[in-house]
């Protein structure tokens, strides 16, 4: 044997005599402590000690239950991720093949998209109103932009529209009796309210287009066009019965 | 109160120390408040004792048995010993003539150590009575197989430390069997 193998081998038996004489430590710590027993069963162990104890341990379990919780968690949203884009994979594909789906698909989007202020001036909640009138009279703006006259007018029940055009621009006025249902585009528009001869209206602008909407006591009023909003103002509040 | 680090999560092994905890929590009270006689203190070594050995602590561990026991002991001495040792401001070890002690060891006999195999219980206890760290260290060492790094951090003192004060055990045991130290 040279010398390298010897250094290992009483290497390796010193620790196995370290070891045993480790042995003979930890039956020595017993035996002293059994001899000590009797004082031993006399310890009171503090009430903090217990209570600690019982609290790290609790610790311990709470933390346990949120880790399976997550894992459960993860688990379950990985797979429901995975169905989910499974299904909008499928989706598309039907929706880009199948052409009645296309239609239905895009028609629900269009749907959902469609926003409307609805407004609706009823007799109850207006201070100004006294009473509605029928359709006999109409009115008509005694201010009239510069360029423009009356090209078209149509009736819808009680509802009368106006159209005025310069050649090229038009806008419309229409006129029905208060209490009648308007929907007005304002998804994305600009909203104001103003005063108009002591009541209230609604400037609506929205991608160039102004739509001015008002009432007076019997009726309400619509604008509607490319024009300033100050020139529709205008026009709203030279309205003459006829 | 101490503030823990880290938690027990795993059901088995929490089963294990709660066992720990009430087989032995009389006996390592004991140990502590025998070394440091305050019962804040050795309420603070139990509990560091437990979380650290909370870390080493694996599944088929047998609570009930010696070993078992013995670490507990041995953990809480150590601690209890170092808090009284800074207590009284005291190094707790002394490094003086590292030198000649680690240039020493390799003047071991193997012969010497083989001829007492059946004094093992007196040479260990021999090896207490020079210092109780001693034999404790050369426990952890060479019965529960822990590394120095393990060693130092169950109680709380530098690896640095742990080996000086394994060299001086080594060196302490060669001079028991050798004789020069007897009961």
């Amino acid at each position: 044997m040279d010398k390298q193998d010897n250094s290992t081998n009483t290497e390796q038996m010193m620790e196995a005599y370290y070891k045993y004489i480790g042995e003979a430590h930890i039956e020595n710590i017993v035996s002293e402590l059994d001899g000590q027993s009797a004082n031993i069963d006399k310890v009171k162990i503090p009430k903090s000690l217990d209570d600690w104890f019982k609290g790290y341990v609790e610790k311990g379990k709470k933390e346990e239950r949120q880790k399976k919780l997550m894992r459960r968690i993860k688990k379950v949203s990985s797979r429901v991720a995975i169905v989910l884009i499974c299904l909008i994979i499928s989706m598309i594909v039907i929706t880009f093949t199948v052409e009645a789906v296309r239609v239905k698909v895009f028609n629900f989007w269009s749907i959902t998209k469609e926003k409307y202020t609805e407004i609706r001036v009823d007799e109850a909640s207006s201070d100004h109103i006294v009473s509605n009138s029928g359709w006999e009279n109409y009115y008509y703006p005694s201010y009239i932009p510069n360029g423009y006259s009356l090209e078209s007018n149509e009736e819808f029940g009680t509802n009368r529209i106006l159209k005025f055009s310069d050649g090229k621009e038009q806008f419309s006025f229409m006129q029905a009796k208060n209490g009648t249902d308007f929907q007005l585009d304002t998804e994305e528009a600009i909203t104001e309210e103003i005063m108009i001869d002591g009541y209230k209206g609604l400037l609506i602008l929205k991608d160039g287009r102004v739509l001015l909407f008002w009432n007076n006591a019997e009726s309400s009023f619509y604008l509607n066009g490319y024009l300033e909003s100050e020139t529709f103002i205008e026009m709203a509040e030279s309205l003459e019965k006829k | 109160m101490l503030l823990f680090l880290s938690v027990i999560e795993n059901e088995v092994i929490r089963t294990h120390l709660e066992d720990i905890y009430y087989l032995y929590k009389k006996e390592l009270w004991y140990v502590a408040k025998g070394i440091l006689h305050d019962e804040y203190e050795a309420e603070d070594v139990v509990q560091t004792a437990l979380i650290k050995v909370s870390e080493y602590i694996d599944e088929d561990m047998d609570v009930k048995c010696n070993k078992t026991k013995g670490l507990m002991v041995i953990i809480v001495r150590n601690l209890s010993i170092n808090i009284y040792n800074q207590r009284k401001r005291r190094a707790t070890i002394n490094i003086d003539g590292l030198e000649e002690v680690l240039a020493d060891e390799s003047n071991e006999a193997p012969e010497t150590y083989v001829l007492r195999l059946d004094q093992s219980k007196w040479i260990a206890d021999q090896l207490s009575q020079v210092k109780r760290e001693y034999a404790d260290i050369m426990t952890l060492k060479y019965v529960y197989e822990y590394s120095n790094k393990e060693i130092s951090e169950m109680l709380s003192i530098s690896e640095g430390n742990v080996r000086i004060r394994i060299t001086r055990a080594k060196k302490a045991l060669q001079k028991i069997i050798g004789g020069e130290i007897s009961g």
